[in-house]
């Protein structure tokens, strides 16, 4: 059974060029534009084992869509991949697990760590 | 009858004339002369007495005309006068007597009283002339008029006024004396005639009663009285009179009259208040002046001492006097003030000054300056000596104070880290302080008195400034003027202001080198424009990320996806029929590989760059914690050690690492992972400079650390080829890279001056000479840089 990752970023080729790696790494992925279309997959019934959420996005920004998402799926994992410098994870959603560890910066040398985490988040939940 | 003849009669009167020898007697010897002449004058007769009177012999003056013994005139009148009384019977003397003047043998004239009788013997008719001599009567008569002739001229002369008066109040006059006219106005015929000028009413009316009381208090004891008062002249001008009189009194006892002498004495009561004001104007003196004056008898013993110089040896005035100056001079001063003072009583010196000590009644010592003069009397005989006693103790005091200021201000001057020349209007050095003399190499004292243009080329434009300043008593500031000094060109700022005070003509020259500040100032300007750079990258970073993200990615699937490995790869290839080994191949023959490497290259770099530059935007400082300084040194070092760069290209591990930790140092506040980006910043760049530089073996970086004033202290030094001076310069600033193009951000640097001075409120700065290793030191406040930021 494949991981299966949603990749949240308003930024179509960066989003693309992430699920093209990760496919490559044998995972089921899917992408989302925003927020809004992340939960609408979700309540649709979709179900993921790990979310790659960018933070700065229209309409309704990262932090609020974790916390929606977790009420609606609480067994997803989440990595935060941000372009904000000097960003920190707020308290409440390092209580749901998401440490320092599950922070990437933008823009990714190499996106070999990042399949690590995900596989080590995807394997505990 | 015929007269007879002149021959024969001798001493015989004429016949008939006296003829007995009793009357003979009588003529004989009485004591007036008696001769006897005839109708025309001729003396017939004389007796002794006529001859001792006149000084003739009897027979010089028988026969011969009487007027021999008269002076003139009467001489020329006698005959007509026998003439007319025979002719007429009318008679002057004959029968009357009176006084006449006689006339001696030697000339001389004399007063006699001549009585005449007609003696008739028959027809003829005789005179007999009896002369009573005057002379000795006349000589008392005389002396008496002359007597009151003086006493007039002497009350007439007396400067006053004598004066005879009732003893009444009004004081009428009976007799004055010629000076009343002189001190009333009025003539003394004014003052004693009968309804005249009451002298009561010359006296001042505030005197009147008490004259009058103090006259007949006098005169009820029968004492003469003296007594001062005003009294009104003529012309209304006031005067002051002294009056002298006494009662006259009658043999029976009663009062007749007052007799006395006024005179005028306002001139003298003139002097009297002259010298009265004066004696008050001197005790006044005395009693309020500010030092102590004292006189003492010619043995020294204190006779009068003013309030001053009691207080100043703290005693009352009254304990003072009898006191001998010995008695509160300083035991070791006593033989010094004897010796002055004999020498000034003996004559020898007109006056001395001394500085002495002085004990006062408490025991203390003082210091004052006493100065001594003698008094003399009229005959020039010393009568006592006078001192005056000044506080030296606050003038000491004083001038100690002064010296200290003098001391001080002269500190001041020469701390001060500006150079300081002060210069008369003609350029010649006054002062020179320790700033000038360490910046030219000459001494104060050589320079003092010399041209400043010749002692400061530099600055000998300067001396047109110091002209102009002193002509327009106003500074005159030249900013950041470059002066050229050894080859190097260093900034200074100049003033130059004209002495104002005390009417002293001159300026001084001011200059700072201003050098440090410019660089600090231009680095200050690098820093803002970086902070303004910073906050615009974290604005930017987000958009910047995402193209970053899409080019480095993309050419990370583009790598992954044209390799013959990746299963997926080879089952599209096979689904399309393509042979990735030749893809393979072309792609390496074309260097597509190449390309791909340096799109993924170029990423990474514009990435670190967005990221230094992400530093420089302010943060918090509330996120520092504290942290045990070699705690910092020592990730630094672990995160060089794992370097891709360092380990691969410059060979990390072959640098000797020297280790000289403070352990006392403890734990500083401030944002770890910054001071570890720095020190590491410092490490990777003494390696690259080594091995750049290709410096031989043994290359060392050593670490140090110290605690300095609650700071901190952090030292980086390597023994690589250290920088020149234009590149230690220029380390800090941004974008200034000594490394190949490429190779370094140039932000390095820039961004550790960033986060030591402005986010952690230290200082960094660096030691170098070419070939001679960089040694670079970090002061770190222990406390942290506060909240603010």
């Amino acid at each position: 059974m494949s991981l299966r990752v949603l990749v949240v970023d308003d930024e179509v080729r960066v989003a693309g060029t992430l699920q093209a790696y990760l496919e490559d790494e044998g995972m089921e992925v899917r992408s989302a534009g925003s927020a809004e279309e992340a939960l609408a997959l979700v309540e649709a019934g979709e179900d993921f084992d790990v979310c790659i959420m960018d933070m700065r996005l229209p309409g309704m920004d990262g932090d609020a869509a974790i916390r929606r998402l977790h009420q609606v799926r609480p067994h997803m994992r989440y990595i935060i991949h941000t372009g904000t410098a000097g960003y920190g994870v707020p308290d409440d959603l390092r209580a749901l697990g998401i440490g320092n560890r599950q922070l990437f910066m933008k823009p990714l040398p190499d996106m070999a760590p990042l399949v690590q985490t995900i596989r080590s988040l995807g394997s505990a939940g | 009858m015929p007269r007879v003849a002149n021959a024969d009669v001798t001493a015989q009167p004429p016949e008939g004339v006296v003829d007995c020898a009793m009357p003979r007697a009588i003529v004989e010897n009485a004591v007036d002369a008696i001769l006897v002449i005839d109708e025309k004058g001729i003396v017939q007769m004389t007796n002794p007495a006529t001859q001792r009177l006149f000084g003739y012999a009897q027979d010089e003056l028988l026969g011969r005309n009487v007027k021999l013994l008269m002076p003139q005139p009467y001489r020329a009148s006698h005959d007509d006068y026998l003439r007319h009384y025979l002719d007429t019977g009318e008679r002057r003397i004959i029968g009357v007597g009176r006084e006449v003047l006689g006339r001696r043998c030697d000339g001389s004239v004399f007063p006699m009283y001549l009585s005449v009788a007609e003696v008739r013997n028959g027809k003829q008719c005789y005179f007999a002339g009896i002369i009573h001599d005057l002379s000795a009567q006349k000589g008392i008569e005389n002396a008496l008029r002359e007597s009151r002739r003086r006493l007039d001229t002497l009350m007439s002369n007396v400067p006053g006024m004598v004066y005879r008066c009732r003893n009444d109040r009004g004081r009428a006059m009976e007799l004055v004396s010629e000076g009343a006219a002189q001190l009333t106005g009025y003539t003394p015929e004014e003052l004693t005639r009968e309804g005249g000028m009451r002298f009561v009413e010359l006296i001042h009316p505030d005197d009147r009663e008490s004259v009058w009381n103090h006259i007949q208090a006098s005169l009820a004891q029968q004492r003469p009285f003296q007594l001062d008062y005003r009294i009104r002249d003529k012309s209304g001008g006031e005067k002051w009179v002294w009056e002298h009189g006494r009662g006259v009194y009658a043999d029976n006892g009663g009062l007749v009259a007052l007799e006395g002498f006024i005179r005028d004495i306002s001139e003298r009561r003139r002097t009297e208040e002259r010298l009265r004001q004066s004696e008050a104007y001197m005790r006044m003196t005395l009693q309020n002046a500010p030092i102590g004056i004292a006189s003492t008898d010619l043995q020294g013993r204190l006779l009068d001492v003013n309030p001053a110089f009691a207080e100043l040896l703290g005693y009352e005035s009254r304990e003072l006097v009898g006191m001998s100056v010995s008695d509160i001079t300083h035991p070791e001063d006593r033989n010094e003030t004897r010796r002055h003072f004999e020498a000034l009583v003996s004559g020898d010196i007109s006056r001395y000054e001394l500085e002495k000590r002085y004990v006062r009644k408490d025991g203390s010592a003082i210091h004052a300056r006493a100065q001594a003069g003698l008094v003399r009397d009229a005959a020039g005989r010393p009568l006592r000596v006078v001192g005056q006693v000044e506080d030296e103790t606050e003038r000491r005091e004083a001038a100690r104070a002064l010296q200290r200021m003098r001391a001080y201000l002269k500190n001041i001057i020469d701390s001060m880290p500006s150079l300081l020349v002060g210069v008369d209007a003609e350029g010649r050095v006054i002062e020179w302080n320790r700033s000038a003399e360490r910046s030219t190499g000459i001494a104060a004292c050589e320079a003092v008195g010399r041209d400043f243009q010749a002692l400061f080329p530099e600055l000998a434009a300067q001396m047109q400034h110091v002209n102009e300043s002193i002509g327009n008593r106003r500074p005159i500031r030249t900013e950041r003027l470059p002066i050229k000094k050894n080859g190097e060109t260093r900034f200074a700022d100049v003033m130059v202001y004209p002495l104002l005070a005390n009417g002293a003509l001159g300026a001084v020259i001011r200059m700072d080198d201003i050098t440090e500040r410019i660089r600090i100032e231009q680095m200050m300007v690098q820093t803002e424009k970086m902070l303004s750079v910073g906050g615009l990258a974290a604005g930017m970073a987000h958009e910047i990320s995402n193209p970053l993200s899409i080019l480095m990615q993309g050419a990370q699937n583009l790598q992954r996806r044209l390799s013959n490995e990746l299963p997926a790869n080879r089952m599209v290839a096979d689904a399309l029929g393509l042979d990735l080994d030749i893809l393979r191949q072309y792609l390496e023959e074309r260097g597509v590989a190449e390309f791909i490497e340096g799109i993924q290259e170029a990423g990474a770099r514009a990435s670190r760059i967005v990221a230094d530059t992400l530093s420089f935007s302010r943060r918090s400082a509330s996120r520092h914690t504290p942290n045990q300084v070699d705690e910092l040194l020592e990730t630094a070092l672990r995160l060089a050690g794992g370097d891709y760069d360092l380990k691969k290209k410059y060979d990390f591990r072959q640098i000797e690492i020297e280790r000289d930790y403070d352990p006392g140092l403890g734990e500083v506040r401030c944002d770890r992972t910054q001071i570890e980006q720095v020190i590491l910043n410092l490490v990777k760049n003494a390696a690259h400079a080594m091995v750049d530089a290709r410096t031989p073996p043994p290359r060392r970086i050593r670490l140090r650390t110290w605690r300095e004033d609650g700071l901190a202290c952090i030292e980086v030094e390597d023994n690589g080829p250290g920088m020149d001076e234009a590149t230690r310069k220029r380390a800090f600033e941004p974008f200034f890279t000594t490394k190949e193009v490429g190779v370094g951000t140039g932000l390095g640097l820039s961004v550790s001056y960033f986060i030591i001075t402005e986010q952690h409120k230290g200082s960094i700065r660096v030691a170098s000479r070419k070939g001679e290793g960089c040694r670079f030191t970090i002061r770190l406040p222990i406390a942290g840089a506060g909240e603010a930021t």
